[in-house]
C-alpha cells in the first residue's frame, strides 16, 4: 500500500517537473534549428508584421514569431526564452547589462507617444512658438500618463522639469480604457498615450485633440530623437550564426520600409495582426496611426548616441567602459 | 481466555495485578458501575489497548458493540463478507438466516432500524471465525419487547456456534437470562468482587452483592 | 357532452401547469430572478446613456451573436476549456495523493503545510506573473490552475482522512479488515461527498484564475486574450464585446457546475445519499 502511494506521488511530482523542463528551452543552434523571435503587442510589432505574415525564415532557420504580453518581455530575456526580442530600450539595454545575454542591433520605434486632450485653448507643438513654449502650457495643469515609472511616464516628466514648468502633476493610470474612459467623463483633459490608442481615441471620443508626439519635443530639447524600442539578438546566436543576424536585419529594414510605403500596406498589415486573435491592433486603427508609430530601422552602431542619452535619463546603470559592447558593431 | 495479573490504567491504575480466568465455551456476564472498566477490559482482550503489565491470552475476537457499526456504504450481505477471513456467501446467507435478516440482505444499513442493524451485527459477529465473542452491552437502549425478541435471535445464534463470550451489561436481569456465569467487578483498583454460575440463588445474591456495592 | 368534456379537460391541463410549477419551483424562481436582472439592467443602461460604462442588453446580445458567429471563437473557448480541466485534473491528483499522506502521517501534513498555506493566501495576480517567467504562454494558465485547486483539494482529503468515523475504524480493527476493504469502504465513502464538494468550489475558481491568467500571460486561442482585446478596442467597439466575452466566462462556469451536480446525483443514486 505504501509502495503503490509512494509511487504514485513519485510520478505525479516527476509530471510537474516535466512541466517545467518544457517551459525551459535549450539554446542550442543547428544550422537549421528553430529561432524565437518575440514582440510585445502593440506598435513596436508592427515593425516586424510583415515577416510575421509571410512566415519569413532566418536562411535555414525556420522562425517561431510569437507575440507576447508587455509584462513578459523582462522574464522572456532572462530566462533567455528569446533569440530574438524587441524591446523597449531601457528596459532591454537594462535586461542586457543585468543578464549579459543580449545585444542591442538596431532600434526600430522612435516614439508612438503623443499628447492628447479635449482643452480646446492648448495649443499644439506645430502651433507654438517653440517646444519650450508649448510644454510650458501645464503649467498648473495634470496630465495622466500611462507607463508609470516606465518611459511615457518618466520621459514626459524629464522634459517637463527641462522647462522647468512649474506645477504641473502628472498622474498615473493603469492603462489606455482608463484614459479614455477618463477623457470621455470629463474626468481627464489632458494625457499622455501611445499610438494606435492615440489615434482611436481622437476618432472615437469627442472634442479630443493630438497635441504632439513627446518624441518631437524631445528632439528640440535634447537635440537627439527618441529611441523608444529597440531589437535585441542574444550574444550567442550572434557569435554562432552572425549570417543569420545579417540576414534577420536586412529582411527587419525591408518589412519596416514595407509598412511605411502606404497606407494600403499599413492597413493590410495591421488587419492580418487584428486576425491573428493575438493582437489588439485593428487594421483600419493601423491604416490611420502608422506614421505616429515612427517605425524606422537605424542600425545599433548609429542610434548608439541617441540611445545613451536616452537610457541614461531613464537610470539604466550604462557605463562606456563596460558595456560598450551591447552595441551590436555588424559583421 | 485468561487476564493475568493485568495492570492498566489511564493516569491511575484501573486493574492492578488483576486476574481473571474466564470458562472457556461459556458466556460469562460482566457486572459493575460505571466506569469500573467493564469497556476497557473488553478493550484489552480485543487487542484494543495494550496492559501496562501482565499477560493477556491472545486470541481471535469477534466483537458485538453498543451501536451496530455498519458500513454505511455496504449492503447487508456484503458486511458480513468484507469482515469474513474467507468470504463465503452462503455461509453468509445461513447467518443472516439465522438472524431472521436473510429477506434483507441486499438493503442498505441506513434502510434498517435499529434492531434490524443490531441483528446484521450479530450474524457479522458469528459469520466471523473467532474463539471468542466479545460483547459491549448490545441490547442497551432498546425498548423492552425489542430486546427480548433479540435476547431469543442471540441465543439461538449461540446455540448453533456456541464459543467462550463475554457480556458486559449494565443490567443484572439480562445477565441472568443470557448468560451461564456473573462476575462482579468492584473497588479502586477493581477488583472481582462476586462471582457465580447462575442457578437459583445467584438472583437473589447478586442484586445484594451490587446494592453493596454501588450504592454509597 | 362536449362542454363537458373541454371544462373538464382545461382543469386537468391547470392541474398539470401547476404540478409542473411546483416540481420545478426553484428553477423557475431562478429564471424570474435573471429576467428581473436583466430588466434592471436594461432600465439602468437606458437611463444611464454610457454605453462604455454600461452597454444595453441587447447590445451586448448582439456581441455575442458576433462572436459565436467566428470560429475562432469556438477553439478559444475549446482551449480555454482545455486548459481548464488540465489545470484543474493535474491539481485534483496531486491533491488527493497527497491528502491522502497527510491525513495518515501527521509529519507529511506538518511539513506541505507552510506550501499550502502560502498557496492559499498568495494572490492569484502575483502568482501569475511569477510563474509566466518559468512556463510558456500557453502553460501558465494550467499552471495557476494547479495551483488554485490543490490546496483546496489537499485540505479536503487531508481532513475527510483525518475525520473517518473512529468507531468504524476501532470495528475494522477488531474485525482484522484489509488495508484495501477499509480504504473503499470506510474512507473513500467518507471521504467522497467532501472531496466532491471541495471540487466543485475549486473547479469555479479554476476556471476564474485560468481566465485571468491567460489575459495577464496573452495566451494564444483563449477566452482571456479574448477578453485582453475586446478591452483594449473598446473605445472603438463599444463595451458590449467585453460584456458578452464575460457572459461567456460565467456561462461556461455554469455549464460546469451543472455538470458537477449531475455527476453528484448520479453518484447519490448509485451509492446513496451518504455520498
Amino acid at each position: 500500500m505504501k509502495k503503490i502511494l509512494f509511487t504514485l506521488v513519485a510520478l505525479s511530482l516527476v509530471a510537474v517537473l516535466a512541466l517545467g523542463a518544457v517551459a525551459c528551452q535549450e539554446s542550442d543552434w543547428a544550422k537549421d534549428s528553430e529561432l524565437v523571435v518575440m514582440a510585445p503587442d502593440g506598435a513596436p510589432a508592427m515593425a516586424i508584421a510583415k515577416l510575421m505574415k509571410e512566415d519569413s525564415a532566418i536562411l535555414a532557420h525556420p522562425v517561431d514569431y510569437r507575440l507576447i504580453a508587455a509584462t513578459a518581455v523582462a522574464s522572456s530575456m532572462t530566462n533567455g526564452d528569446a533569440d530574438i526580442i524587441i524591446a523597449p530600450t531601457n528596459a532591454g539595454m537594462n535586461l542586457s547589462i543585468v543578464t549579459k545575454g543580449y545585444q542591442l542591433v538596431a532600434v526600430t520605434s522612435w516614439g508612438n507617444l503623443a499628447l492628447v486632450t479635449t482643452d480646446d485653448t492648448l495649443l499644439t507643438l506645430a502651433e507654438s512658438e517653440s517646444a519650450t513654449a508649448f510644454m510650458a502650457q501645464f503649467a498648473e495643469r495634470s496630465i495622466t500618463s500611462i507607463g508609470s515609472n516606465q518611459v511615457p511616464d518618466k520621459t514626459l516628466k524629464h522634459l517637463l522639469g527641462l522647462v522647468e514648468v512649474e506645477n504641473c502633476t502628472v498622474a498615473a493610470a493603469s492603462e489606455a480604457p482608463v484614459i479614455q474612459t477618463g477623457l470621455r467623463q470629463g474626468d481627464i483633459d489632458i494625457a499622455l498615450l501611445g499610438e494606435p490608442a492615440v489615434t482611436a481615441t481622437a476618432k472615437n471620443v469627442e472634442g479630443v485633440r493630438v497635441l504632439g508626439f513627446l518624441s518631437d519635443v524631445w528632439s528640440e530639447l535634447v537635440g537627439k530623437d527618441f529611441p523608444q524600442a529597440g531589437v535585441f539578438a542574444k550574444r550567442e546566436l550572434i557569435a554562432n550564426e552572425p549570417e543569420a543576424v545579417e540576414a534577420f536585419l536586412t529582411s527587419l529594414k525591408e518589412s519596416i520600409a514595407y509598412l511605411n510605403a502606404s497606407k494600403q500596406n499599413a492597413v493590410e498589415l495591421g488587419t492580418y495582426m487584428e486576425q491573428t486573435g493575438l493582437s489588439s491592433l485593428k487594421g483600419a486603427i493601423v491604416g490611420l496611426s502608422y506614421q505616429g508609430m515612427h517605425q524606422a530601422f537605424v542600425t545599433a552602431k548609429d542610434a548608439k548616441d541617441a540611445v545613451v542619452a536616452f537610457i541614461t535619463v531613464l537610470g539604466v546603470q550604462y557605463e562606456e567602459a563596460a558595456h560598450a559592447d551591447i552595441f551590436y558593431q555588424g559583421k | 481466555m485468561k487476564f493475568e495479573k493485568v495492570t492498566f490504567g489511564y493516569g491511575e491504575p484501573l486493574f492492578e495485578d488483576l486476574s481473571i480466568a474466564f470458562t472457556p465455551g461459556r458466556i460469562t456476564a460482566i457486572l459493575g458501575g460505571s466506569g469500573v472498566g467493564k469497556t476497557t477490559l473488553l478493550q484489552l482482550v480485543a487487542g484494543l489497548r495494550t496492559p501496562k503489565a501482565g499477560e493477556i491470552e491472545q486470541a481471535r475476537v469477534s466483537y458485538l458493540f453498543q451501536q451496530p457499526r455498519l458500513l454505511p456504504s455496504a449492503s447487508v450481505l456484503d458486511n458480513l463478507l468484507l469482515t469474513m477471513s474467507n468470504p463465503d456467501p452462503e455461509k453468509a446467507m445461513q447467518w443472516l438466516q439465522e438472524v431472521e435478516m436473510d429477506k434483507h440482505a441486499r438493503l442498505f444499513p441506513r434502510q434498517l432500524s435499529g434492531g434490524m442493524a443490531q441483528r446484521v451485527a450479530m450474524a457479522r459477529a458469528f459469520a466471523y471465525e473467532a474463539d471468542v465473542l466479545l460483547m459491549d452491552e448490545p441490547f442497551r437502549g432498546l425498548d423492552v419487547g425489542l430486546r427480548l425478541r433479540l435476547y431469543e435471535v442471540f441465543k439461538r445464534a449461540w446455540q448453533a456456534h456456541p464459543k467462550t463470550t463475554l457480556l458486559v451489561t449494565h443490567d443484572p436481569e439480562e445477565a441472568l437470562v443470557l448468560a451461564d456465569e456473573v462476575v462482579l467487578l468492584a473497588g479502586q483498583p477493581v477488583q472481582v468482587v462476586y462471582r457465580s454460575e447462575v442457578n437459583e440463588g445467584t438472583r437473589e445474591e447478586l442484586l445484594e452483592k451490587l446494592k453493596l456495592h454501588l450504592m454509597h | 357532452m362536449k362542454k363537458v368534456e373541454s371544462a373538464k379537460n382545461k382543469k386537468d391541463g391547470v392541474a398539470a401547469f401547476r404540478t409542473f410549477c411546483k416540481k420545478h419551483l426553484a428553477f423557475l424562481i431562478g429564471l424570474g430572478a435573471l429576467l428581473v436582472f436583466a430588466a434592471v439592467w436594461e432600465i439602468v443602461a437606458v437611463c444611464m446613456q454610457q454605453a462604455w460604462v454600461l452597454p444595453r442588453v441587447e447590445d451586448v446580445l448582439v456581441a455575442l451573436g458576433g462572436l459565436l458567429a467566428k470560429p475562432d471563437f469556438y477553439r478559444a473557448t475549446g482551449m480555454t476549456l482545455l486548459r481548464s480541466l488540465l489545470g484543474f485534473g493535474i491539481g485534483f491528483v496531486l491533491g488527493v495523493l497527497l491528502g491522502i499522506l497527510a491525513g495518515v502521517r501527521r509529519g507529511v501534513r506538518a511539513a506541505l503545510q507552510p506550501i499550502v498555506a502560502f498557496l492559499r493566501a498568495a494572490p492569484t495576480m502575483a502568482l501569475t506573473l511569477i510563474i509566466m517567467v518559468w512556463f510558456r504562454q500557453a502553460y501558465t494558465p494550467v499552471c495557476i490552475g494547479v495551483l488554485m485547486v490543490f490546496p483546496i483539494i489537499y485540505a479536503t482529503t487531508a481532513d475527510s482522512i483525518a475525520t473517518a468515523d473512529p468507531d468504524l475504524l476501532e470495528m475494522a480493527k477488531v474485525y482484522r479488515m484489509s488495508r484495501k476493504n477499509k480504504l473503499l469502504h470506510i474512507y473513500v465513502p467518507h471521504a467522497t461527498p467532501m472531496i466532491l464538494s471541495g471540487a466543485t468550489t475549486a473547479f469555479a475558481l479554476n476556471i476564474k484564475a485560468t481566465v485571468s491568467a491567460e489575459i495577464l500571460a496573452l495566451t494564444p486561442l483563449s477566452l482571456g486574450t479574448g477578453m485582453k482585446i475586446a478591452k483594449d478596442n473598446f473605445i472603438e467597439d463599444g463595451a458590449a464585446p467585453v460584456f458578452a466575452w464575460l457572459l461567456v466566462a460565467v456561462l461556461l462556469s455554469v455549464v460546469f457546475e451543472l455538470l458537477f451536480k449531475g455527476v453528484h446525483k448520479l453518484l447519490k443514486r448509485r451509492y446513496g445519499n451518504e455520498v
